[in-house]
């Protein structure tokens, strides 16, 4: 059964940009704190807007902080 | 703390507040007895609107104050006390799920109706669902935002 999900590097370029806290991370693209918690530990998929949102503020595109993967266990 | 989960904290202890007064009040102070007879439909009504006016008015009574408080404790204008996208996921899924067992109480009530039961035990079942549905909808949003969602 194919398994999909999306990991992401969101602590690596928070760490790459002046090692940037999650807190300002969150003020930045209009989320809370735990928001970003959830989603770097991919316990929530953002939405779209919100993946733009946090890309933009890393200055680099999407597909460089997000990945969608997918796994096979038949 | 987000605001949402200080208000969901809120919530569960406005909820028992107003779901053990209206208990207490109905099966304690005035008794099962008071709603039989011809006027019986008449005082069931009477008090779930009182169960309603009164339990919604503590409750945003309550949530004013919280939302008050969140704002004198961060220093943030009311606007910037963010409720974001996956919050509002939250609390979707919440209703979602607590929907079911409102409607499930529902079904019983009718079923209750059916096999000749009186109308105050119809209509307490309803709102015994209701208070579960309420107790159901808090604790999957304390367990979605513990979860993370």
């Amino acid at each position: 059964m194919a398994d999909h999900g999306i990991s992401n590097s969101i602590k690596k370029h928070r760490f790459n940009n002046g090692e940037m806290t999650q807190k300002a991370l969150a003020e930045k693209v209009g989320v809370t704190r735990q928001t970003i918690v959830a989603i770097e530990n991919a316990k929530y998929s953002p939405t779209l807007e919100l993946a733009f949102k946090i890309a933009a503020v890393f200055n680099t595109n999407i597909e460089a902080v997000f990945e969608h993967t997918t796994s096979s266990d038949s | 703390m987000s605001h949402l989960l200080r208000a969901t904290y809120a919530s569960m202890a406005t909820s028992s507040i107003i779901f053990l007064v209206y208990a207490f009040v109905v099966f304690q102070v005035v008794g099962v007895s008071y709603f039989t007879g011809p006027d019986a439909l008449v005082r069931i009504g009477k008090s779930l609107g009182l169960l309603i006016i009164a339990g919604y008015a503590f409750e945003w009574s309550v949530q004013i104050a919280t939302l008050a408080f969140g704002v004198k404790r961060t220093g943030r204008p009311f606007k910037e006390l963010i409720v974001d996208e996956r919050e509002k996921q939250i609390v979707y899924r919440s209703l979602s799920i607590s929907l079911n067992v409102i409607c499930f109480g529902i079904v019983l009530s009718v079923g209750a109706l059916a096999m000749g039961w009186e109308a105050f035990w119809v209509f307490h079942i309803i709102v015994l669902f209701y208070a579960l549905a309420v107790a159901t909808e808090l604790l999957c949003k304390i367990y979605f935002f513990r979860r993370g969602f």
